[in-house]
Order: C-alpha cells, then sequence, then structure tokens
C-alpha cells in the first residue's frame, strides 16, 4: 500500500513537471510590498490579505521577533493576546490558545512552512527542537480557534504557522551570538545562496548550552537527575523552479535536545529528523500542490523507569487551488498519513494508525467587502498494534483493531462595514487526537512500580467554537483595535494519568481516559500601533472562564481539571521607541491566579494553587554597522524567580546578543 | 427650472469630464503596478516599451520606477509595439487596444476595469485593492500568476 503511494506521487512529480503551467509558490515579500500588509495561507489554503481572512489570526513580523530581545520561540509568543503561557523549564515552555494548556499542550498544532512539526508521540510541540532559527522567519501566523477542517487533527485551540524566508525570492545571511546568565552560550547561522535565477538554498543551524534553572524548593526526587539544557538543530531548504511556472522544493531538518518535562521534572533525550518535498504548479485543472513528508523521532526517557522509541510519520497531501468566475475559490484536498511508533514504551511492539482524509474549502465574494468560507474535512483513521501486548496491561489486539471519524468544518463570514471597521463570524469544529502513547503504551516494571498503560478506545476530543470578532483601524493614528468573544464546547476530553489508580500484582497502574466535557467563555481585546521608526504599543487583555462536566470517578491532575488551570484574567502590554540606530523596547505580562499541579511518585499528582505574576522584559538594540547589531536582554527583570508553573520556577535572565548580517 | 437646468448640465459636464480625466496616478501606484508585472507569466523583457498617456501619470515618474523600460509619453495609438500603457481614460484605453491587442493597459480608476477597457487599476486607499478585467486579461492573452490571482478583484 505504501510503496503504491509512493509510486503514484513520484508520477505525479514527473507529470506535473511535464505540464505546461504558470504558477510558483508564494512570494510572501513581494505580495507584502504590493498590498501593505502580510499575506497568508493558514487561514483558508488560499493565499489571502491578513484583514480578509475568515479567522481570528495575528502575525508576528520579523520585526517584533528581533525587537523582543527573545532567543525562542516560547518567549516571542508569550505577548500575543489570548495566547497562555507557562515556562516548565529553561528549554521548555508550553504555549496555549485561550486556555486548556497543559504540560505537553496537545490543543495546539503548529507547522514549519505547512509542515507539521507537532509530535504525535506524546502530543505535544517540542519548541526547541524546531529546526528554525529566528533569524530566518519571516512570519509566525497564530490562528486562535479550531482549524482542523484545513490542517487535519490536533488544530483544536489553534494553529501556529512559522513561515521562513524563501530561498528563491529572499536572501537571508545572519549570524547571531548570545550570552548571558544561567552560563548561556548559544550561536546561530543563516545563509542563502542563489545558485541561479531558477535555484535557490538557505542553510541554517544554531544550538546552545546552559545550567538549568535553580531547582531551590523543587521536591529531592524531582530535583534528582536534572539535565543541563542543550539544544542543536539544522536545516536545509532548497527551491527549484523547475519551469517558469512549476516549483520543486526539498527540506530536511534534524534536531536534539535535552529536556526536563513539566510536573515531574523528569529529564528526556531526544532526536529528530525531517524530510521533504513539495511540488507546486499551476495546471488547467487549478494549482495543485504535492507535499510528501516524514518526521522521525527518537525518545530516550531517562526517568526511573527509562525508556526509549522511534516514531515515524510518514505524510503525503495534494490540493487543488482554483477559481471559478471571478467570486468563486475552491481548495480541493486529500492527505494521507502513516503513523507508527515502536519501542520500549510499548513492550516493544509497534503501534500504527493510518488517516485517510478529504477535504473541500469553498471561498466566495459575495459583495465588495463581504466574503463567506466554508471548508469541510473527512479524517478516517485505523489504528493497530503490531507484535504482541504485554498481559499484565489487560488489553487486547481486537481494542487496538479500531476506527476513528471525525468530521471537522470551519465557517466564515467577513463584513468590511467600511474601509476601517471589519466583522468577523464564526463557526467551526476541530479535533484533538490521542497521541501515541495515549492510545497504546504498555510501561510495565519489571520490580513494584508505576505501570502506564494507553487506552486504544479512546474518542478523539472535539472543540466547537463560535466567535463574533469586529476589528476597527484609526487610519489616521496608524492604529488597529481588534475584539474577539467566543463560545467553545469541548466534548470527550481526555488525559494521561488521568484515570483512578489501580493496582496490578505490586504495581500501581494509570491509564489514559476520557474525562467528560468542558465550556469556554471568552473575549479578548487589543490595541496595537506598529511603527518600524518612533513610538510603537500595544495592550491587549484577554477574559476566559471555564467550566468543567468532569465524570465522577476522575481523579483531579494536571491533565483531567481545566476550569482552574487556566488564568481568568490575562493582560499584556508593550511599548517601543525606534530611533536611527537605537530600538528600546519593554514588554510586560501580566495573569490572574491558577491551579497547576506537581507530581511526584509519593504522592501522585497534587495541586498547587499558584499566585498572579507579572513578567516584564526589556530590550535595547543599537544597529553599530550596517552589518551588526547589538542587543541587550532582560527577561523577567521585575522578579528574581516567579513560580509560573508547580515545579520549577523560571529565574531571571540577561542574555547580550550580536547579529552579524550579511 | 432654467437653473436646475444649468445645475444637471454642470453636474453631466463635470461627471464626463471626470469620468474621461481622473487625477493623474501617483508614485505609489506606479510602484505597485510595476511590481504586479513580476508577477505575468510572460514577464516584460528589459527595454520593453512603454508608453504614458497626457494626465495619465508624469512619465518622468513612470521612468524613474520602470528603470530598465522605455518610458515615453504619447497617444494612445502609439500601443503599438508597447508592453504597457498608462492611460487616463476608457476611451484610450480602448483606442490603446485597437492598436495593440496584447498591450497591458493600466487605467485611472475601477470604472475602467468594470467597462471591460483597462485590464488593471489600482487603489491605495484606504488599503490597496487591485482591479484586472477578466475580460480584457483573456482578450490580450495576458496571465496573472495563479497565487496573485487569488488576493486581487476581478471584474
Amino acid at each position: 500500500m505504501r510503496n503504491a503511494l509512493l509510486s503514484s506521487v513520484c508520477t505525479a512529480l514527473l507529470l506535473l513537471t511535464a505540464w505546461p503551467a504558470s504558477a510558483q509558490t508564494v512570494n510572501y515579500g513581494e505580495l507584502e510590498e504590493i498590498f501593505g500588509e502580510p499575506v497568508t495561507t493558514s487561514a483558508t489554503g488560499k493565499p489571502q490579505k491578513v484583514s480578509e481572512v475568515p479567522v481570528d489570526m495575528e502575525i508576528i513580523t520579523q520585526d517584533d521577533i528581533r525587537r523582543s530581545g527573545a532567543d525562542n520561540l516560547p518567549d516571542v509568543l508569550q505577548f500575543v493576546t489570548g495566547l497562555d503561557f507557562r515556562r516548565s523549564s529553561f528549554n521548555e515552555g508550553e504555549v496555549g490558545v485561550r486556555g486548556y494548556d497543559q504540560p505537553w499542550n496537545p490543543r495546539l498544532l503548529v507547522l514549519l512552512n505547512g509542515r507539521p512539526v507537532y509530535e504525535d508521540f506524546y502530543g505535544d510541540v517540542v519548541w526547541a527542537a524546531i529546526p528554525v532559527q529566528l533569524d530566518e522567519i519571516r512570519q509566525i501566523e497564530v490562528v486562535k480557534g479550531p482549524n482542523s477542517a484545513l490542517f487535519g487533527f490536533n488544530a483544536a485551540s489553534g494553529v501556529i504557522n512559522i513561515v521562513t524566508f524563501d530561498p528563491l525570492h529572499d536572501s537571508t545571511d545572519a549570524v547571531t551570538a548570545r550570552t548571558g546568565t544561567q552560563a548561556l552560550r548559544e550561536g546561530s547561522a543563516v545563509a542563502t545562496a542563489h545558485v541561479s535565477d531558477e535555484f535557490g538554498v538557505r542553510l541554517s543551524a544554531g544550538g546552545l548550552q546552559a545550567h538549568e534553572f535553580s531547582t531551590r524548593g523543587l521536591p529531592a526526587e524531582n530535583a534528582a537527575g536534572l539535565l543541563q539544557p542543550e539544544t542543536g538543530t539544522f536545516n536545509i531548504d532548497a527551491r527549484w523552479l523547475v519551469t517558469p511556472d512549476v516549483e520543486w522544493a526539498v527540506e530536511g531538518g534534524a534536531g536534539t535536545m535535552k529536556r526536563n518535562f513539566p510536573a515531574d521534572e523528569t529529564p528526556e533525550n531526544d532526536r529528530t529528523t525531517s524530510i521533504r518535498t513539495r511540488v507546486t504548479a499551476a495546471t488547467a485543472a487549478g494549482l495543485i500542490d504535492v507535499d510528501l513528508y516524514r518526521n522521525t523521532w527518537n525518545i530516550n526517557y531517562l526517568g526511573s523507569q527509562a525508556q526509549q522509541a522511534v516514531n515515524i510519520a510518514d505524510d503525503l497531501r495534494v490540493s487543488d487551488l482554483f477559481k471559478i468566475g471571478a467570486d468563486h475559490t475552491f481548495r480541493a484536498s486529500f492527505e494521507y498519513k502513516y503513523n507508527q511508533a515502536q519501542g520500549q514504551f510499548f513492550d516493544n511492539s509497534t503501534i500504527y494508525y493510518a488517516t485517510y482524509s478529504g477535504g473541500m474549502m469553498w471561498n466566495w465574494d459575495i459583495a465588495p467587502g463581504v466574503t463567506l468560507s466554508n471548508a469541510l474535512r473527512e479524517d478516517h483513521l485505523e489504528l493497530g498494534m503490531k507484535g504482541g501486548i504485554e498481559p499484565q496491561t489487560g488489553l487486547t489486539d481486537a481494542e487496538f483493531n479500531r476506527t476513528l471519524d471525525a468530521t471537522s468544518f470551519n465557517s466564515g463570514l467577513v463584513y468590511a462595514l467600511t474601509s476601517e471597521d471589519v466583522v468577523r463570524m464564526m463557526v467551526s469544529r476541530g479535533f484533538q487526537l490521542p497521541s501515541l502513547n495515549d492510545l497504546g503504551q504498555q510501561i510495565v516494571p519489571p520490580g513494584a512500580g508505576v505501570v502506564d498503560i494507553g487506552q486504544p478506545a479512546l474518542k478523539a476530543t472535539s472543540v466547537f467554537n463560535v466567535e463574533s470578532d469586529f476589528d476597527h483601524t484609526f487610519s489616521d493614528l496608524g492604529v488597529t483595535w481588534r475584539n474577539a468573544l467566543y463560545w467553545q464546547h469541548n466534548a470527550d476530553l481526555f488525559g494521561y494519568d488521568a484515570g483512578v489508580p489501580y493496582t496490578i500484582g505490586p504495581n500501581v497502574a494509570y491509564q489514559s481516559a476520557n474525562l467528560g466535557s468542558s465550556d469556554e467563555t471568552g473575549f479578548e481585546i487589543s490595541l496595537k500601533k506598529r511603527a518600524s521608526e518612533g513610538l510603537r504599543w500595544n495592550i491587549g487583555y484577554k477574559y476566559a472562564i471555564i467550566t468543567d462536566q468532569i465524570w465522577s470517578g476522575i481523579a483531579p491532575g494536571a491533565y483531567s481539571a481545566f476550569q482552574g488551570s487556566t488564568p481568568r484574567h490575562t493582560l499584556d502590554f508593550g511599548a517601543g521607541y525606534g530611533l536611527g540606530r537605537w530600538e528600546f523596547d519593554l514588554m510586560g505580562r501580566w495573569q490572574s491566579r491558577f491551579t497547576d499541579y506537581i507530581y511526584t511518585i509519593a504522592n501522585g499528582y497534587e495541586p498547587v494553587i499558584l499566585s498572579g505574576y507579572t513578567t516584564l522584559n526589556a530590550h535595547i538594540g543599537f544597529k553599530a554597522t550596517d552589518y551588526l547589531t547589538l542587543g541587550a536582554t532582560a527577561e523577567q527583570f521585575d522578579e528574581d524567580r516567579i513560580q509560573e508553573r508547580a515545579g520549577l520556577a523560571t529565574d531571571r535572565r540577561l542574555i547580550f546578543s550580536a547579529t552579524a548580517n550579511f | 427650472m432654467r437653473r436646475k437646468s444649468s445645475v444637471l448640465i454642470l453636474a453631466s459636464a463635470l461627471a464626463v469630464s471626470g469620468a474621461a480625466r481622473a487625477a493623474p496616478l501617483d508614485t505609489k501606484t506606479i510602484q505597485i503596478v510595476a511590481k504586479t508585472f513580476d508577477f505575468l507569466s510572460h514577464k516584460p523583457a528589459p527595454g520593453s516599451k512603454v508608453v504614458v498617456t497626457s494626465g495619465a501619470a508624469d512619465p518622468a515618474a513612470v521612468q524613474a520606477v520602470l528603470s530598465k523600460m522605455s518610458v515615453s509619453a504619447g497617444k494612445a495609438s502609439d500601443a503599438a509595439g508597447a508592453f504597457a500603457i498608462f492611460v487616463s481614460s476608457a476611451e484610450e484605453a480602448k483606442a490603446a487596444r485597437d492598436a495593440n491587442a496584447a498591450v497591458f493597459t493600466i487605467g485611472p480608476d475601477v470604472g475602467c476595469v468594470n467597462s471591460a477597457s483597462c485590464l488593471m487599476a489600482v487603489e491605495t486607499q484606504p488599503k490597496v485593492t487591485i482591479y484586472v478585467s477578466r475580460a480584457v486579461a483573456q482578450a490580450s492573452g495576458i496571465e496573472f500568476d495563479p497565487n496573485f490571482k487569488m488576493l486581487i478583484t476581478e471584474k
């Protein structure tokens, strides 16, 4: 089956390169210059001006990234209105969209140029292992609300697409060195080669070594064995204009990192690789995109019960984007994904699933300023286990031989009331798929200990979202005022270690389980003035109230209690000033109290109420020459330590950087 | 009654003259038009001829933006052999296309596109909107990049 698919892909690639065509992939830079605002494909799959997308989207530009002074993606994202953030350790931070943030947040799909970097094994995003350097990012597109109708499973609470510069159209050549507190030693390099007008390649690499935050106050068992943070990533992105109109891209990436888990600080050493090839061409039938990638994760869990596993995900996506008449755009899509994991987590057996998906998007320009977008997608998943099942788990083959179907949709009406006022009305449903670990882990220690068991019968969580947005632009002031009001219903929530523990022989056993449902109501309001020179500022506020309907018999834990674990109030703010060669920026964030959980072997999950806190960051940039920029950043300068979650506290950081642009 | 008729006549005259003579395109608009050339299936060669009719734009400003092309002031009938022509009215656009069916016609306003006279018109306020006539594009054999076509307003 898989060989047949690969043959089909190769045939399709050959056919595409032979067809007369008149298209290439999106030239973000030039289109932004023309339209005076960023262009995105993350809303519907169709290139759109960000002011016209039928979703709630924020764009973080390269300018924003540089002026944040941050050296990692979560630190950049933490000041976006509507996003939740808690740092777990030096090398790991959890980012959530509109609440439900958890250790290993499984509800947010993160993409690198459209390729998922979401880790299917645990169901999370390992930000530090994403093979991208901050200097090579053109923009980060943040979609708030489900978008599974476009991206499939796990675009449940939102999507973040990291878009890099294009080696065919952009020249990005930069070397950055950073040092600072926590004995930080960090470097990155990005180089672009335009071999010809038709061929460009960009290489990037980066890495860091540092000391973990202070373990003061941690339970002894959690503080023992922590790894010192270490990260290394590499990426190559080559794009070839095969004909004036047909583009072929090849990307490859690798990453390695040492991290300490949230909740119990367990150390883990991960390695990841990816390879991707993509052909985009216009034919008489439309703009056809064939995208094939493989993501590989090597997991080396270094906890008390050391475990290893390998997760390989192969994915083929084919889409056709076409217009009928002047007012109707359609996008038909098909996706096949084969996902498997093998190793000690599964008693050396292999858990796998194949997903077949089909979708259609219809964008209708009803009248000037009025657009209706509808997208529908069906996913069919077939689960299985090869190689036997650990008898003590009580699981059977029959439980693994199951299917799962999910119908997701996005519908959005965009109405430009005036040239400065836009209303968006949206309704959508997305799905969060249980991770491979949730579905099938079988960890049974040789002696007495904790048994972790997956649950192959888990249902996917569905997220139904209804939202109304209003944007107003004060053109004279260059200020954008945004408002969003939403209601969400989350059905069939599930959690790892969420069930009431029971015993198997001498062991205490935990099994993943569906937990119940939960509703969220919230609103966001923000004001932002962008300016590269002079004064820029922003202020945003999010209110969210969550009500759980958790089934009886479920023990509260980090993965099963949401209404207390999301701060009700979050305020973000910032101000900056650009003056010639100098840039001064101040960013802040305040959030109200919430409940988190800490895990110890002795006591299991225990709730910890964390007080509200304020984080203040400051950055100064100085363009010493046309090629050299120096920076100094103080993260959390208002507090020596902040308990952002139960467990390891976040220490103040000072970062000094030098960036050479060629 | 006579006063009302005079007002109507004056208004009609202003409307006609308005339709015939819009304000010359500013530099920002010319720059946007120039960038759209990069999204053509058949991009213009360096040295391609570009004509600017009276009142359509300042020829010097167009030459400054399209530095690799040969820009000259002229009439609609000078479109013969030209890659593009900036016109000040729908009538000029039609005359230019009579002279050269494949010429890229840039009009003063969306009305010129609505009447299927010009290929393209650009608004820059309050935000950039690019209008393209499907009928003129088809008749002129002009094709844009499909991604670009998703971002423009076709008429």
